[in-house]
């Protein structure tokens, strides 16, 4: 029932509904589907970008003893990073603000005690916040492609071992691009002369039989026979190795 | 190996990852010569007849090397009708 692009939403209305049970998914996609007809993953986008103004409202009616207009920082800590229409973006986001707001509700908590910080926090956070959203700054991981190729490679693999087929792993792949041993170039052959003339001319084509027994019995096949020359093939055969 | 005398064999399909039953049969040489008590130069099987469904056959040997990719199948001059 639950496909990965629905359980990656599912986020979303769980945040809104406060559920922790995530056949919650295929319900909201069963609902959708009887009152539409189909199943739209755009308004599911929708629903989670109004699910962000939820938040800031319910942070908004929770600060206690302090001006209402400090949630602003919180609204604008939300930021785009990796295009509007992708479901990534949509946890991202959702991700960003709920923890901002809970670091916010705790700096406020420990500003209570320190009333002096108090004054420098508010124009701190928000310039803070600001220029986090017009992109003056940036977080930075470490090794980020490095990452990023772990990750993708990872969901890859898993998707090629449950194809059901024979596969390299892409981080074996990956590791052949990066050393540039596509294009390895091979100076001098690895096996001899004769290795290679197998494959247009065998050495050995044919062998001779003496059949000793052959016959059958209602199901069985029974065969005895004996080789010959077997000294002249085992001689041909070697030269190749 | 034994393979439809009607039948060209595909060598270039590896036969042991790829065995197309409906062409041909390979029996283990080494494992039916242990359960016959018998030793090269001399091969011995007894196989079921189940899976042969074409009339007649041609036994080929297949010669198997770890170091060696691929070796071409070797042609025997035994055939027989079923």
């Amino acid at each position: 029932m639950t496909s990965p692009i629905l359980a990656t939403n599912s986020t979303l209305f769980l945040s809104i509904q406060r559920a922790s049970n995530s056949h919650h998914t295929g319900l909201w996609a069963w609902l959708q589907f009887q009152i539409t007809g189909q199943i739209d993953l755009r308004w599911w986008l929708v629903a989670g970008n109004l699910s962000l103004l939820g938040i800031t409202y319910l942070f908004y009616t929770n600060l206690a003893n302090f001006p209402r207009w400090w949630n602003l920082p919180v609204a604008f800590f939300k930021r785009y990073e990796y295009g509007i229409t992708t479901t990534t973006s949509q946890r991202y986001s959702i991700y960003s603000v709920i923890s901002t707001a809970s670091l916010f509700v705790f700096i406020l908590s420990e500003a209570q005690t320190f009333s002096h910080i108090k004054r420098f926090l508010f124009p701190t956070i928000f310039a803070f916040s600001v220029a986090i959203h017009l992109k003056y700054v940036t977080f930075c991981l470490r090794n980020p492609e490095g990452r990023k190729a772990e990750l993708t490679t990872k969901m890859e693999n898993y998707q090629l071992t449950h194809l059901g087929y024979d596969y390299f792993e892409i981080a074996i792949l990956d590791k052949l691009r990066r050393n540039s041993n596509y294009n390895l170039s091979i100076s001098a052959p690895i096996h001899s002369k004769a290795f290679y003339d197998n494959f247009n001319q065998p050495p050995v084509k044919s062998i001779k039989l003496r059949v000793n027994q052959l016959y059958q019995t209602r199901d069985k096949l029974h065969f005895t026979g004996t080789i010959l020359g077997t000294t002249e093939h085992i001689a041909a055969i070697n030269r190749i190795f | 190996m034994l393979q439809q005398r009607d039948v060209p064999l595909d060598w270039i399909t590896n036969v042991l990852t790829h065995p197309k039953s409906q062409q041909g049969l390979i029996p283990n040489t080494e494992l039916e010569n242990d359960l016959a008590k018998t030793s090269l130069p001399t091969v011995t099987f007894i196989i079921s007849k189940k899976p042969l469904i074409a009339r007649s056959y041609t036994l080929y040997f297949l010669l198997m090397n770890e170091s060696t990719p691929t070796l071409h199948p070797i042609k025997t001059n035994v055939s027989f009708r079923l």
